[in-house]
């Protein structure tokens, strides 16, 4: 039972991983398209 | 001297193989059970055949070769190359009952793309398609994610050694937890837990965005399969296009990425390991090789002039670029778009995102992050030896969980594997291209198979040459088993035929 | 008026409506639309093909995709103009048959670059219909046959055990 907040823990963990690469690239691509417009 | 392999050899191969078999046929009871529930009579009648078809057989091998043993290495290696095989050709049974499907190769094609976690398709009238045949179409990417094998181990196979030698066979170098039967019961609990959130969400996502609410929840379990095990089929024909939705796809991304994590950073997360996921090599190469292919696809598509705002940018040329580099093979444009409007700079970055893959012992194909950070480890390490004084002594480590010296044996494995991969996604160029497809063209769809990612630039249709449907599967086979049980397989008719 | 007159009439007349139908009436498959999408981007074109899945309203306007044998592509309709739709595709129904006009799309900036059509009008052009499941026998004689097989396999295991025990 103490693992579930573990669990839940990494679970967050990782959804976060996952939108720290979306933030990544959107900056990544708005950056592209001003820089060569 | 090459050892001619024993009848006691087949047997045991035959023996397991059965049992493997038997398994395959029980999951269809799920798809039996959905046809119920919708009340989809020739499905049922489709399925029931399956089952009885895979218990036979199963249930012959198991009874003609019936054996004590345990299985040795070789053994184990040609169980689960077989085993792949003969599930593609028995999970295609029910397709092409269904007559979705224009040929018997074409439902082994689909079968072997959904068990390899590919996702190219050659299904007719996929919208009209029942509840249990898609059910089945996105369950085979769930097993076949897992791994057949893996499958098999958590319920059927009592010994020990013998089931971590097809634990191996099967790409999944890496024990989690001390016994391979308990890291496949992991395996099942994250994949489990995340099917139940997922569901949820993207249900309730569908819902909201007018989809009927039977509709909706089903879609998600189907969407969350085929994305968690970087799968790529869908119910409908348009892919995730037939959504028309942003929440849809931000979540259907974070999905594909969870699927593209190996199960070992899986278990120590979950264990309370927090810091793992910031200093482990796969985690940090995967974010960076993201980046860099994305950067290129970009410039790419800014050069073609096709999506010139930000937010556009990102959900069809990100969307793509995560779905290819994760192996996923989900799509927001038709497979047309990526030679008629993308350019062939945005192309080169889509192809190096497919043959990179994912994480090592995760649901991705491709030559895999793991073995990317090694080769980028020590050609870092050759370079500071040439600056370096001759008589300094270099030491060059890397995180992996743990941290681990690395040495020329690890170097020269990773070296091997990623070399074959190459030579995989060329020689279905070449292919490709002897069957007159120009030559982007053939080694987008040749990486797509080989890496087992699933997106199409247009190749894999239902008229193309049957040589062709067969080359792929081949490489979908080969890529998702990473080469060696297939090479044991090869070696084994060799020995049978030449040895003595 | 003159009978030369009234025949030059008539044939102008037939003149200007065959070029009208020329204009609006043809509709264009999802495969040529796919293909040349870059020359049809922007342009007010025709498409027929089937309703499928689910009509998807959101708010006053709801998506629609219509599969014409080939492709399925979005259709982005007024509420009003959904409304019109009472069946659509799936493994039990043929949804209703629509034939659209509307602005093409290669890559809708309003929709996140999707290659999709903006109806301007929407008319049903044959109703749906229900699909009656026709049962194969031969998939009942297989199925009793693979039964036997494995019936009589359990029989053979009952009887090795049987043998062994003794």
């Amino acid at each position: 039972m103490q693992k579930i907040p573990h669990a839940v823990q990494g679970i967050v963990i990782e959804i976060i991983y996952a939108l720290a690469i979306m933030l990544c690239a959107f900056i990544i691509g708005t950056a592209i398209l001003f820089i060569f417009k | 001297m090459i050892l001619k392999p024993q009848i006691e050899d087949l047997k045991t191969i035959g023996y397991y193989l059965g049992k493997i078999i038997i398994g395959l046929g029980l999951f269809m009871f799920l798809p039996v059970i959905v046809g119920i529930i919708f009340r989809e009579i020739n499905p049922i009648l489709d399925f029931s055949l399956g089952i009885l078809i895979c218990l036979s057989a199963g249930g012959a091998l198991i009874f003609f070769c019936k054996t004590e043993r345990d299985l040795n290495w070789m053994q184990g290696m040609i169980v689960v190359s077989l085993s792949w095989l003969v599930a593609s050709i028995l999970g295609a049974i029910p397709f092409y009952l269904s007559q979705h499907w224009a040929s018997f190769l074409d439902a082994c094609f689909d079968s072997m793309s959904g068990f390899a976690t590919t996702g190219l398709v050659l299904v007719q009238d996929l919208d009209h398609l029942s509840h249990s045949h898609n059910i089945w179409r996105h369950l085979i990417m769930f097993m076949g994610g897992q791994g057949i094998v893996v499958v098999a181990l958590s319920f059927l196979v009592k010994g020990m050694s013998g089931a971590f030698k097809m634990y191996v066979g099967e790409a999944r170098e890496e024990k989690i937890l001390p016994n391979v039967i308990s890291t496949a019961r992991f395996i099942w609990l994250v994949s489990i837990v995340y099917l139940v959130l997922s569901t949820l969400a993207l249900g309730a996502v569908g819902w909201l965005n007018g989809m009927r609410p039977v509709n909706a929840f089903f879609h998600g379990a189907c969407i969350f399969m085929a994305a968690f095990d970087t799968g790529g089929f869908t119910p409908q024909s348009q892919n995730i296009l037939y959504y028309h939705s942003f929440p849809f796809e931000i979540i259907t991304i974070t999905i594909m990425i969870l699927g593209a994590l190996n199960f070992k950073m899986h278990y120590h997360l979950w264990m309370g390991n927090r810091r793992e996921i910031l200093r482990d090599i796969e985690t940090i190469t995967f974010f960076t090789t993201i980046m860099i292919t994305f950067a290129i696809t970009a410039i790419g598509l800014e050069r073609m002039g096709i999506y010139p705002a930000p937010l556009v940018l990102f959900r069809k040329g990100f969307f793509q670029l995560i779905s290819a580099h994760t192996g996923t093979g989900y799509a927001t444009i038709y497979s047309q778009q990526f030679i008629n409007s993308w350019g062939n700079l945005a192309l080169v970055g889509i192809i190096s995102a497919m043959a990179l893959g994912g994480s090592a012992s995760s649901t991705t194909g491709g030559i895999k992050m793991l073995r990317i950070g090694i080769v980028f480890k020590a050609l870092r390490e050759d370079i500071k030896r040439i600056v370096l004084p001759e008589n300094a002594i270099l030491v060059q480590k890397f995180h992996h969980i743990k941290e681990i010296f690395l040495d020329d044996k690890q170097v020269r494995a990773a070296l091997l594997i990623t070399l074959s991969y190459l030579m995989l996604y060329g020689i279905g160029s070449l292919v490709g291209m002897l069957f007159g497809y120009p030559f982007l063209n053939s080694l987008f769809e040749s990486t797509s198979a080989a890496a087992n990612v699933g997106l199409s630039c247009g190749i894999t249709d239902v008229g193309m040459p049957a040589a062709l449907k067969i080359t792929y599967m081949i490489q979908m086979w080969a890529g998702r088993l990473e080469f060696i049980s297939v090479f044991a397989l090869i070696g084994f008719i060799v020995a049978w035929v030449k040895g003595r | 008026m003159s009978k030369n007159l009234r025949s030059v009439l008539f044939l102008v007349l037939m003149a200007i409506c065959l070029a009208a139908s020329v204009c609006f009436a043809q509709p264009l498959t999802s495969q040529e639309l796919i293909e040349r999408a870059k020359e049809y981007d922007g342009k007010t074109i025709s498409y027929l093909g089937e309703a499928i899945g689910d009509v998807m309203h959101r708010g006053d306007f709801a998506w629609i995709n219509v599969n014409d044998g080939l492709n399925a592509i979005g259709i982005w309709v007024k509420k009003d103009l959904a409304e019109k739709i009472t069946l659509t595709g799936n493994y039990k129904f043929i949804g209703d048959t629509i034939l659209i006009e509307g602005q093409f799309n290669r890559s809708c900036l309003e929709h996140g670059g999707d290659l999709d059509i903006h109806a301007n009008s929407l008319t049903i052009i044959k109703n749906g219909s229900k699909v009656e499941e026709k049962i194969d026998i031969y998939k009942i004689i297989a199925g009793l046959a693979f039964m036997a097989i494995v019936l009589f396999l359990g029989l053979l295991r009952f009887l090795r055990k049987a043998f062994t025990k003794r």
